[in-house]
């Protein structure tokens, strides 16, 4: 019983506290394969990056442009996140740690761009979203759509819904990293960390427009 | 079977309030020292955190050296030093102040 309880804490530590095990140059060599994965996979199955927690359907985008996309990303809350820990961290702390880290906590990234790389959830979803939109109302004073088409949007939210269980799951890891590179805990890390990541949202967001462009579909 | 050394006690099992050593005793003569001595900080920490700082010891203070033998990251590691580095300037104010 103990050695079930001893795995039960094993596994959950892997999956919701990894960076307690993985740190440093490893984790930046495993999250760098995890951004090269996700750009191979969105690309091919006509996904983008563009935004530190952004996933949305598009044209088919070359590699190169869903890589610099996902480089961005991973660079634009590193840095923030970085400024942050040097001013408000007790102590010092390795960058390469903050780096690595941040790059890991985007595998979950990974595994969302899997699901929806899926081919007949692919298109089912593709097909729903562009469904739903072209009969939104075009007149401004009936703004909500009809109830005919509810079930429509409750099925696209339930398919939907494992990709952002992932995106939720990727924020968290994004949390416990700079929590623990930095050494900070309580509501100075989650405050600092919080306004870092609405300023990398932006700031990523941005620079994608004007550095790589974004031709959502 | 290993038997684990008695370790010292730092706080009173009846009110938590820090524990001092009020007599010594010679092992070779048997005389006995008695006064009021408190216990230096490092002794003060948990098992433990005690533990740990004799594994940084051993290995020349080598943290990357300590994740690898406890399997963890280095900032797991370097975290838990800052954690008994803060106890033992929380003892020494405490030293100073009384």
């Amino acid at each position: 019983m103990s050695s079930d309880t001893s795995e039960r804490g094993q596994t959950i530590t892997c999956l919701f506290q990894p960076f307690e095990r993985v740190a440093g140059g490893l984790a930046l060599v495993l999250g760098a394969v995890a951004i090269v994965l996700s750009a191979a996979l969105a690309s091919s199955a006509g996904l983008i990056h563009d935004g530190v927690l952004d996933l949305h359907f598009s044209a088919h985008l070359s590699f190169w442009t869903l890589l610099a996309q996902g480089l961005i990303n991973w660079l634009s809350l590193s840095g923030l996140l970085l400024v942050a820990g040097s001013c408000l961290a007790p102590r010092s702390f390795r960058w390469i740690d903050l780096l690595g880290t941040q790059a890991l906590a985007r595998w979950p990234m990974l595994a969302a761009t899997a699901y929806l790389s899926i081919p007949g959830l692919n298109t089912r979803i593709r097909e729903l979203t562009e469904e739903l939109m072209s009969k939104m109302p075009t007149d401004p004073s009936k703004v909500m759509a009809s109830s005919a088409y509810l079930l429509d949007a409750m099925w696209l939210t339930l398919i939907s819904l494992p990709s952002l269980v992932f995106i939720a799951w990727m924020i968290w890891l994004m949390y416990h990293a700079y929590s623990i590179s930095t050494d900070m805990k309580g509501s100075r890390a989650v405050f600092s960390f919080v306004a870092a990541l609405v300023l990398a949202s932006i700031f990523s967001k941005v620079l994608i427009i004007h550095l790589v462009g974004s031709p959502l579909a | 079977m290993q038997i684990d050394m008695k370790r010292t006690p730092s706080l009173c099992p009846a009110c938590d309030g820090e524990l001092a050593v009020s007599g010594l005793a010679c092992l070779g003569c048997q005389t006995r020292v008695t006064g009021h001595y408190r216990l230096p900080p490092l002794l003060r920490l948990k098992p433990d955190d005690q533990r740990f700082i004799e594994r940084f010891v051993l290995s020349s203070g080598s943290l990357k050296a300590m994740a690898k033998q406890l399997g963890v990251s280095y900032p797991t590691v370097r975290n838990r030093l800052n954690d008994i580095i803060g106890q033992i300037q929380n003892h020494k104010a405490e030293s100073e102040g009384a």
